[in-house]
């Protein structure tokens, strides 16, 4: 079974502008897959339909085996955990404990187990839970702030994750520190990213989006040494490729 | 923009004391310092062995709190600093026997005695809100408001001001950077780039409200918040409402008997 099945997703902005002409891919169970495109290609319009905040108007978006709809939504959003680009737009709770509680309270988990849950995500990412439970959320620097959106994700135990530019405004070590965090996560993962070394670290098959459409979809170390293939798409040689 | 940040997120530096003030459950200290706010602005004029016994139990709350007196002091003056151009204008109303004149400004005995029980109300009421804040992190009182049945959306919408305003802080600041970077001598001064940078800041605002409430139903929320868990207030707790209140009934009653 596919943890996500695109097949044929067609979708356009309220302006009338097509944003996503058809796009059709798979991503297997425990599989990492990298999304890679110039700005504007769609990534992130293409993020926001796997777990129903957008809806396709055309094709079907199916996760976990079935396909999203009023009826599946909830099931759909249980399933993927989707990190937003800008920690600050997910961070909304006061405290870290408060936030990495959300999503688990949403599906009705309360008391003891509520807080054994978001210890344990906040574990998962590497931040000690002693010292960053209580912590307001304003506070973190943003490396702390992506690993705490991560770990309020990891506390709705998703199957799929899906991640929109994670190491985008990271310092190195952080990145570092977060590329590690990403290859030890079990589940299937999507990872949007203009980081093509990131990309070649930690994902085994790369799928190229410009202009709304799947332009390539292969092992990430055959696209992304393709120079003339990357340039024709706006993107370039990840620097470990001599770029 | 760092003159914003320290007083609206340093707020309870005292929070973290063990004291008996602190172990008391954070709605506990809400009411107990709500009551003794309305007591003391329901004194009527002049009640001074009243306001001595307010004092006297904001005093031991205070020393029962364990926080710095210097710091309670240092916001306290700076407060003073707002509120002080008020009394002055109370101190030389000129109502009453003239005491003493200073060129064209008369004291007068009816406007010396409102003034100091203006000042000794004002003082009562503001070092106790202040105990409030420096004991109790904002995100606590937020809770405490819901256990006491305040509507969880209006908590929730409170809780993202708080929790967002850092973050406007932090736009509005570097917006005008990026305006004086390109040669506009002072933003704050400048009113047409002020209100360009004001507009920018409330669409910004709103997009993200938008992107926000997009993160919270990729989390799934559905609109309706769980129900507040609470434990039971305990004797200590109880005493520390009730004899606020105590005060703010015996307030009342003396307001209404006193003639105006």
């Amino acid at each position: 079974m596919n943890a996500l099945l695109l097949d044929e997703v067609q979708y356009r902005y309220p302006d009338g502008t097509a944003a996503l002409r058809g796009v059709s891919f798979a991503v297997g169970v425990g599989e990492t897959v990298a999304l890679v495109g110039p700005n504007g290609s769609g990534k992130s319009t293409l993020l926001l339909h796997l777990n129903g905040l957008l809806r396709a108007e055309g094709g079907r978006v199916v996760v976990g085996g079935s396909t999203i709809d009023d009826r599946t939504l909830d099931a759909a959003r249980r399933y993927v955990g989707l990190l937003f680009q800008n920690p600050e737009d997910q961070l909304f709770m006061p405290t870290v404990f408060e936030d990495v509680a959300f999503g688990p309270r949403n599906l009705g988990v309360r008391g003891d187990s509520l807080r054994k849950l978001a210890i344990a995500a906040l574990e998962q990412v590497g931040l000690e839970p002693a010292r960053f439970l209580e912590r307001q959320s304003f506070n973190l620097s943003i490396g702390e702030k992506k690993r705490v959106a991560l770990a309020g994700l990891l506390a709705m135990e998703p199957q799929l994750l899906v991640l929109d530019e994670p190491s985008a405004g990271l310092d190195p070590r952080s990145r570092r520190r977060l590329i590690n965090l990403v290859r030890t996560l079990p589940q299937a993962k999507l990872i949007a990213t203009h980081d093509l070394d990131m990309a070649l670290e930690t994902c085994e098959r790369t799928v190229v989006l410009d202009g709304g459409r799947v332009v390539a979809d292969g092992p990430t170390r055959d696209l992304l040494a393709d120079r003339v293939f990357l340039e024709e798409h706006g993107l370039e040689l990840p620097l470990s490729l001599g770029g | 923009m760092i003159v914003l940040h320290v007083p609206t997120f340093s707020l309870a530096a005292a929070a973290s004391f063990k004291s008996p003030w602190q172990s008391l459950a954070p709605r506990a200290r809400l009411l107990a310092a709500v009551a003794l706010v309305l007591a003391a602005v329901a004194l009527p004029r002049g009640a001074w062995p009243y306001l001595a016994a307010h004092a006297g139990l904001t005093g031991a709350l205070v020393l029962a709190s364990r926080v710095p007196l210097g710091l309670l002091l240092g916001r306290l003056g700076v407060e003073f600093l707002f509120v002080g151009v008020l009394f002055a204008s109370i101190l030389f109303s000129g109502r009453g026997e003239p005491l003493v004149a200073l060129g064209p400004l008369v004291i007068a005995s009816v406007s010396l005695r409102d003034c100091l029980d203006a000042l000794a109300k004002a003082l009562l009421s503001l070092a106790v809100l202040n105990l409030l804040v420096l004991t109790t992190p904002a995100p606590t009182l937020l809770a405490a408001l819901a256990e006491l049945g305040c509507p969880r959306l209006l908590v929730a919408v409170l809780e993202s001001m708080l929790r967002y305003l850092a973050v406007l802080v932090d736009e509005l600041g570097s917006m005008q950077r990026a305006a004086r970077a390109r040669g506009s001598a002072s933003a704050l001064l400048d009113w047409a780039t002020l209100g360009n940078i004001l507009g920018a800041l409330f669409l910004r605002t709103y997009g993200r409200g938008e992107r926000v409430h997009q993160a919270m139903l990729a989390r799934g929320f559905r609109g309706d918040f769980p129900p507040t868990e609470r434990r039971a207030l305990g004797v200590g707790e109880w005493l520390a409402v009730i004899v606020p209140c105590l005060l703010l009934i015996g307030a009342c009653a003396l307001h209404f008997r006193s003639p105006l």
